[in-house]
């Protein structure tokens, strides 16, 4: 008898895809479909209070197109976000798989897809309270109950229990694919988004300059 | 260690350097323009081109609501339209006024001509933009029959009034 061959293992991958692997497709198309929905919403709200002030009507076909490619954007957004990670944990040697995690980030984004229908709903109704605040952020309750500046609202604004979770969500996945306790991939989480935010603010600050209204 | 890793690490800290960089300049670029000094709005001849003017009659104490206004800009001309329909529902009715920014003088002179309101002055020393810091296009302000500030016009919450 000859030696034994070497019995060669694949590197145990801790995290599994959003879903079993064949479902994903369709699932992901189903979540891009709720955001195509959302983004179609609004362009048509924007679109409807135009045509009424000019007198002319809106595309429709455009707006579709339009939305279609705010949900592009929002993937690629998602790739981004996952391949920012990957990035931050290879500089401190381990390892995030990008494409499980973007599955994952896909899924996540249905908190959002959530929050933003319930925020343009409260928005319609005028019904945004304090409960509301604290669980969709100040932004909910408007300009004018924000007490802020715009810069603020565009940076903070959507702080809240959903946000949170959101952030517990995403470093919870983070965790599992890199084998270590939460702690670690929670801080660079809410770090990202606090940074992410403040630049943001900052950019919307200075897109409106002294300009009083947003 | 690899030096695939070692190349990680060094890139890994490269991207926290850059990114806090990017950060820290964007702030600094933000508190520095928060901090400039800037002018108060002021609605008066002697600072813009006047394409076209209708005088005041003798005691008329109406205000004076300006539109910010670009022809490319759809949000403009969306403004200009509400503003235009809310005046009358306004007693004393507003005059209305465009300002036409960020445009060359013969698009200027050209756009004059089309434009409904009762005043059309262009911003061709970009006061609007260098000297009182705005920068959101079709924005409404409001000034008094002297010229002075008096804030904003918040078309949305004209509209809901009874």
């Amino acid at each position: 008898m000859g030696p034994s061959p070497a019995i060669v293992r694949k590197p145990h991958v801790r995290l599994s895809w959003a879903t079993v692997p064949w479902l994903l497709p369709f699932w992901v198309a189903g979540v891009g479909w709720q955001w195509w929905k959302l983004d179609l919403h609004q362009l048509e709200a924007v679109a409807a209070a135009g045509a009424a002030a000019v007198g002319a009507a809106a595309d429709s076909r455009r707006m579709a197109l339009a939305a279609l490619a705010g949900v592009v954007a929002r993937y690629i957004g998602f790739l981004i976000e996952a391949g920012f990670y990957a990035f931050l944990w290879a500089s401190r040697g381990k390892r995030l798989h990008v494409w499980r995690y973007a599955s994952w980030l896909v899924s996540i984004s249905l908190l959002d897809v959530l929050a933003e229908s319930v925020r343009r709903d409260l928005a319609a109704r005028h019904a945004a309270g304090a409960g509301w605040a604290l669980v969709l952020g100040a932004g909910t309750l408007g300009p004018a109950g924000a007490h802020a500046g715009a810069g603020v609202v565009a940076a903070f604004g959507t702080l809240g229990l959903v946000t949170v979770a959101r952030m517990l969500w995403a470093a919870k996945v983070q965790a599992i694919d890199l084998g270590t306790r939460l702690w670690a991939p929670l801080a660079a989480t809410a770090v990202t988004w606090a940074a992410t935010r403040l630049a943001l603010g900052a950019l919307a600050d200075l897109a409106r300059g002294r300009s009083p209204l947003p | 260690v690899t030096r695939a890793a070692v190349l990680a690490r060094v890139a890994g800290w490269a991207g926290w350097l850059i990114g806090g960089a990017s950060i820290v300049a964007l702030v600094w670029l933000w508190n520095a323009d928060r901090h400039r000094h800037w002018e108060e709005p002021r609605w008066e001849r002697a600072s813009f081109v006047v394409l076209r003017d209708r005088l005041r009659a003798p005691g008329d104490s109406a205000d004076t609501w300006m539109v910010a206004y670009n022809q490319q800009c759809a949000h403009c001309r969306h403004n200009l339209a509400r503003a235009a329909r809310l005046r009358p529902t306004i007693r004393p009715a507003p005059h209305l006024a465009v300002l036409l920014i960020d445009t060359e003088a013969p698009l200027a002179r050209h756009a004059a001509g089309a434009l409904a309101a009762d005043q059309v002055f262009w911003d061709s020393l970009a006061v609007w933009r260098r000297r009182w810091g705005h920068r959101v296009y079709g924005e409404v302000l409001r000034f008094d029959a002297t010229g002075r500030y008096r804030g904003a016009v918040r078309l949305e919450n004209a509209e809901a009034a009874p």
